[in-house]
C-alpha cells in the first residue's frame, strides 16, 4: 500500500509539474508574458475573456505612460499602437474590460496608483477614459450613496488591497488559476494549435482586442446579420434598464461619484484625464429611442458637462475635457449591407455597440491633438455644454471625406 | 467547506485525521471527541450560528431517546405520547426553517392574500440530520435502539462526511462503528482504498459534473424567463442536467464514503448505478438508497405497505414520493416530481399485477426486453428531472413542450454548415437555421454523447472497489473485470491521471447539488 501511495502522489505531482511548466510558457491568458513568440504563443485566443486578471498584472509589467479605460466598446476600438500617439504619451495601455461599468475604471485606476509594497506600479501621465450613458443608468429608488461606497472586492481589486496577506492570496489564486487549472491545460492546446489561423480571437501585450474572429463571424454571416443578432440583445436589455440617471438622492449616483473619485485621483496624480462619449452607430441611437431612453441621453451629456465643470470651479484648475462622439453623422449612420449581403463589409463598426479601430483612430487623432479643425457642417451641441463647463466638445467630423 | 475546496482538501482533512491518530493513541473517546469537534468546525465554516441548532437539536433528541428507553414498557402510552413529542418537534423545526415560506407562499397564491416572512435562511443538511434522528426516536420507542453513548451519538449526527448531504445514516449501522478499535487505528489499507474512492468521487464531481454543467444551465434559464426551445436544445439541455445531477451525487457520495473509510468506518452505499434500473421500483432501490429506505422503513411501512390491498398500497405509494418529493425542496415542481415518480411506481405495480395474472414469469427476462425497459426507465426519469430542475411549473413544461418538438426544430448556421448537403435540406424542411450559438451546442452533444455511455456501461466505484468493500452492505459481485481496483503501479498511475485531472480542476469549487434539500 505504501509503495502504492508513493507512485501514486510521485507521479501526480510530476503531472502537475509538467503541466504548470507548459502553461507558464505557453501562458494563454498573457499574464506573464515571459515567452512571447511569434508563431508559437504570440495570439492568446482564451486572453480575451480573463482581461480582468491578464491586464491588472500587464499593466504593471508594461508601465504605460498612457491608460486607456472603459468598457468592450474601447477595448476592441483604440489601439495602442496606433499613429496618432504622439512618442511622449507611449507606451499605451487598453487597460479597458468589457462588460464593465464607472466601477471597475476607477477600481483599475486605484490598482494602478497603489504603491504601497509595489515599487513597480505605474504611473500614468495620460488616461483616456470613454464614458457609456448605460453605465449611468441607475433605479431612482436606490439608496443615495455612501461617501465610500467602494467595495473592496477581490476580483477587480487584484493586487492594490492594502492588506498584503490579502495580495498575496490573489496573486497566489491567480497563478494557480493561469497554470494549474484544466481550463488553462485546454486554453494552452488552442492557443498552440490558433497561431497560423489569421481569425482567432487575440488580446494583444497592450490589452487590445483587434476583434480577428469578427472579421469571419461577419464575412459568414453577413453585417446584416450581426448587426440584427446585437440589435435584438439590445434592445431586450435595454428595455429592462432603468430610465434614471440619479438614485434617490436625485441629484447624483454612484457612478457620478466613481467619474468624480477618478477625477480627484488624477488632480491628485498629476495625470491628465480626457473622457469622451463612445460613437453609438445610428441603429443604437434608434434603440435608445425605441426604449425610452433617448431623453435620459440628452440629460446625461448636459449632466457630463455640468459636473466636470464643477469639479474644475471646485480645484480651480481648468477642466478636464470632455470629447462627445455620441452624436448621429455621417460616420456613425454608415450604412449596413443588405440581408443576405455577405460580401459587403462595413468601414466603422462591427455592430452597433462596437467600432472599429478604423474609427477609433480617428477619434484618437482628435483627441490626441492631430486632426484638422472639425467641419463647419457638424451639428452643434447643445450652447449649455460648451458655456457651461468650457470642456472641449467635439464630434467626429462629418464633411471630411472618409 | 466544500469536498472539493482547497481549505477542505489540504487544512481541514490532514489536520483533522493527523490529530485524530495521535490522539487515539492516547484514548478513544478523546479522538471520537476531536472527531465530533471537528465535524462541527466543518459545519460551522458555512454559518456558525447554526451549530447551535445542530447541538440544540442533538441535545435534545438524545434526551428524549434516553427516557424513551427507561423503563421496559416497549408500546406503552407513555412511549407514545413521548414519541409524538419529539418527532413533532423535529417536524417543526424542518417545518419552520424549510416549508414556512413555501406555505405562506402558497397560501398567498390561493387567497390572494400578501402575506410576507421575513427571509429563512436553511441550515445546511437540516433535512439529514432531522431524519437519522426521527429514526433514532422512532426505533428507541421500539426498544430497538441499543447504545447510548452521548459522544458516540453526537458523532453519529455530526459525522461529518454524511452532514449536508448524505447518506442517511441510520444509528444501528453507524454507532457500534464508532466503538470498535481498529477505528481508531491507523490502517495503510483502510487510507489507501478510502482515499482512492474519494479522489475517484472528486473527479466525477469537478471534472465530470462540473464540466457538463455549463450545457444545462442555459435551458433551464431560458425557460424559467419564458423562452421556448427548439427540440434539439431542449434535449441536450434535459440530458445535460440528467447526467450533471448523476456525477454530482454520485461523486458526492463516492467521496463521503471514501472520507469516512480514511478511518474505517464504512458508510451505507447511497448511489448503484441508477441508470442502470430496469425499472422505477429498481431506479429507488439504486438512487439515493438510504433515502428510500428511510421513507421505506418510516413512512411507507408505518403507513400499513402493501399490507393492506393493492389500493392502499397505491395510496402509500404516492403518499411517500409525494413527501419523499417535498423533502427534496420546499416547492410545488418537487411534489409534481414526486408525484410523477409515485404514478410510476403505481404504473409499475399494476403493469407486474397484470402480468402475474397474464401468467408470465417475471423471473425471465430477454436481453431486448431489459434493454427497452431501462430505456422506458431512463426516459421517465429525464421527464422528472425536467420538473425537479425546472423554478415553475410553466418552466418545466415549456421544457418539455420542447423536448416533444412542439417548438419547432431548429440548428446553429454553423452546425448546419457543416452537416454538408444535408443542412440545406434540413433547411428545406422545416428546420430553422439561427445565427450564433454553434459553439455551445457541439459542446452540449459531445459531453453527453461523451458520458452517456458511462452511466450504462461502465462499472461504479463500488465495483471497481469491490475487492475491499469500503461500504456497509456491499453485495458480492462477480464483476471480475480489468476495471477492478488492485494496489498496483499501474493503478498507482491510472489514479495519478486521475487526480491530477481533479486537482486541476479545483477552482472555483462548486457546490454540491445535494446541498439545497
Amino acid at each position: 500500500m505504501k509503495r502504492y501511495v508513493y507512485i501514486w502522489f510521485m507521479a501526480t505531482a510530476l503531472i502537475l509539474a509538467l503541466v504548470a511548466a507548459i502553461n507558464t510558457v505557453v501562458d494563454p491568458y498573457g499574464i506573464f508574458r515571459w515567452v512571447d513568440q511569434v508563431g508559437f504563443n504570440r495570439v492568446k485566443p482564451a486572453a480575451a475573456k480573463h482581461g480582468h486578471m491578464a491586464k491588472a498584472y500587464q499593466v504593471l509589467r508594461i508601465q504605460p505612460k498612457t491608460l486607456i479605460l472603459g468598457n468592450s466598446r474601447a477595448e476592441v476600438g483604440l489601439d495602442p499602437n496606433h499613429a496618432a500617439w504622439p512618442q511622449n504619451a507611449r507606451p499605451v495601455y487598453n487597460a479597458a474590460l468589457p462588460g464593465t461599468g464607472t466601477a471597475t475604471s476607477l477600481q483599475f485606476m486605484q490598482h494602478v496608483l497603489a504603491t504601497d509594497g509595489i515599487p513597480t506600479a505605474a504611473r500614468p501621465t495620460l488616461v483616456l477614459w470613454g464614458l457609456d450613458f448605460m453605465d449611468f443608468l441607475t433605479e431612482p429608488t436606490a439608496p443615495p450613496v455612501a461617501h465610500d461606497h467602494h467595495d473592496n472586492n477581490a476580483e477587480s481589486l487584484r493586487l492594490m488591497s492594502a492588506n498584503i496577506s490579502q495580495r498575496w492570496r490573489q496573486q497566489l489564486r491567480d497563478y494557480a488559476e493561469s497554470t494549474l487549472t484544466l481550463n488553462a491545460v485546454l486554453d494552452s492546446v488552442q492557443t498552440l494549435a490558433s497561431q497560423h489561423d489569421p481569425y482567432a480571437t487575440d488580446l494583444t501585450a497592450q490589452g487590445f482586442n483587434p476583434m480577428r474572429d469578427y472579421i469571419k463571424i461577419t464575412a459568414d454571416e453577413g453585417y446584416w446579420s450581426v448587426f440584427r443578432q446585437k440589435d435584438v440583445a439590445y434592445n431586450k436589455s435595454f428595455s429592462n434598464f432603468p430610465k434614471s440617471l440619479f438614485d434617490a438622492s436625485g441629484t447624483t449616483s454612484k457612478h457620478w461619484e466613481d467619474l468624480k473619485e477618478v477625477m480627484r485621483l488624477c488632480r491628485q496624480n498629476g495625470i491628465e484625464l480626457r473622457l469622451f462619449t463612445y460613437p453609438y452607430h445610428a441603429s443604437m441611437h434608434e434603440i435608445f429611442r425605441k426604449t425610452g431612453h433617448a431623453p435620459g441621453l440628452e440629460l446625461w451629456r448636459r449632466r457630463l458637462v455640468e459636473v466636470i465643470a464643477e469639479e474644475a470651479a471646485a480645484s480651480g484648475q481648468p477642466a478636464f475635457r470632455l470629447w462627445d462622439f455620441s452624436q448621429i453623422n455621417a460616420r456613425t449612420a454608415e450604412a449596413v449591407p443588405a440581408p443576405g449581403d455577405r460580401k459587403s463589409t462595413m468601414q466603422w463598426y462591427w455592430e452597433a455597440g462596437h467600432f472599429k479601430s478604423a474609427l477609433g483612430g480617428l477619434m484618437l487623432e482628435q483627441m490626441l491633438g492631430k486632426s484638422p479643425p472639425t467641419g463647419a457642417s457638424q451639428p452643434k451641441p447643445p450652447a449649455n455644454m460648451l458655456s457651461a463647463s468650457g470642456s472641449r466638445q467635439a464630434s467626429l467630423p462629418v464633411d471630411s471625406p472618409p | 467547506m466544500l469536498f472539493n475546496s482547497p481549505e477542505f482538501l489540504f487544512v481541514f482533512l490532514p489536520i483533522l485525521l493527523l490529530v485524530f491518530f495521535q490522539l487515539a493513541g492516547i484514548s478513544q473517546r478523546l479522538a471520537a471527541s476531536w472527531l465530533a469537534l471537528g465535524s462541527l468546525f466543518f459545519y460551522a465554516w458555512w454559518n456558525p450560528v447554526y451549530v447551535l441548532l445542530l447541538l440544540c437539536s442533538i441535545g435534545f433528541n438524545y434526551s428524549v431517546g434516553r427516557t424513551l428507553t427507561q423503563g421496559n414498557d416497549v408500546g406503552s402510552r407513555r412511549r407514545t405520547r413521548l414519541l409524538t413529542l419529539g418527532v413533532t418537534a423535529n417536524l417543526a423545526l424542518l417545518a419552520y426553517y424549510k416549508y414556512a415560506n413555501f406555505f405562506v407562499d402558497s397560501v398567498n397564491l390561493a387567497l390572494g392574500t400578501h402575506y410576507a416572512l421575513a427571509d429563512i435562511v436553511l441550515p445546511l443538511g437540516i433535512s439529514f440530520f432531522t431524519f437519522t434522528q426521527i429514526a433514532f426516536l422512532v426505533d428507541a420507542a421500539r426498544g430497538k435502539a441499543k447504545e447510548f453513548d452521548p459522544i458516540h451519538y453526537g458523532l453519529f449526527v455530526t459525522y461529518f462526511p454524511h452532514l449536508i448531504a448524505g447518506p442517511v445514516l441510520h444509528h444501528g449501522e453507524m454507532m457500534p462503528q464508532f466503538s470498535q478499535a481498529s477505528t481508531y487505528r491507523f490502517s495503510s489499507e483502510f487510507f489507501t482504498v478510502g482515499l482512492t474512492t474519494f479522489v475517484l468521487g472528486l473527479f466525477k464531481k469537478v471534472v465530470l459534473a462540473d464540466g457538463i454543467a455549463p450545457y444545462a444551465a442555459p435551458l433551464f434559464a431560458a425557460a424559467d424567463q419564458g423562452t421556448a426551445v427548439g427540440l434539439f436544445q431542449a434535449w441536450g439541455g434535459a440530458l445535460s442536467y440528467t447526467l450533471q445531477l448523476y456525477f454530482d451525487f454520485s461523486g458526492y457520495s463516492d467521496m463521503a464514503i471514501g472520507l469516512s473509510y480514511m478511518i474505517g468506518v464504512r458508510l451505507p452505499l447511497n448511489f448503484n448505478s441508477p441508470y442502470k434500473a430496469i425499472s422505477i421500483a429498481d431506479f429507488w432501490r439504486r438512487w439515493h438508497m438510504t433515502l428510500s429506505r428511510f421513507l421505506r422503513d418510516y413512512l411507507y411501512i408505518p403507513l400499513g405497505g402493501n399490507q393492506k390491498g393493492p389500493a392502499r398500497r397505491y395510496v402509500n405509494l404516492m403518499l411517500t414520493m409525494l413527501l419523499g418529493g417535498l423533502w427534496h425542496g420546499a416547492g410545488w415542481t418537487f411534489v409534481i416530481w414526486g408525484g410523477l415518480h409515485g404514478l410510476a411506481l403505481v404504473v409499475h405495480q399494476a403493469w407486474r399485477g397484470l402480468r402475474v395474472r397474464l401468467g408470465h414469469n417475471l423471473a425471465i427476462s430477454t436481453r431486448a426486453g431489459r434493454t427497452a425497459s431501462i430505456g422506458l426507465t431512463f426516459l421517465v426519469v429525464v421527464v422528472g428531472w425536467v420538473f425537479f430542475k425546472a423554478s415553475s411549473l410553466n418552466a418545466a413544461l415549456l421544457v418539455l413542450s420542447g423536448m416533444v418538438g412542439l417548438h419547432g426544430i431548429s440548428l446553429p448556421d454553423m452546425v448546419a454548415a457543416r452537416l454538408g448537403p444535408l443542412g440545406p435540406w434540413l433547411a428545406s424542411h422545416g428546420v430553422l437555421l439561427t445565427p450564433g450559438g454553434g459553439r455551445d451546442f457541439a459542446m452540449t452533444f459531445l459531453w453527453v454523447i461523451a458520458l452517456l455511455p458511462m452511466v450504462f456501461i461502465s462499472p461504479n466505484t463500488q465495483q471497481i472497489m469491490q475487492r475491499f468493500k469500503p461500504t456497509l452492505d456491499q453485495q458480492d459481485s462477480d464483476h471480475t473485470s480489468r476495471l477492478t481496483w488492485r494496489c498496483n503501479t499501474r493503478w498507482a498511475l491510472a489514479m495519478a491521471v486521475v487526480l491530477a485531472l481533479g486537482l486541476l480542476s479545483l477552482t472555483r469549487p462548486s457546490e454540491f447539488l445535494y446541498f439545497q434539500f
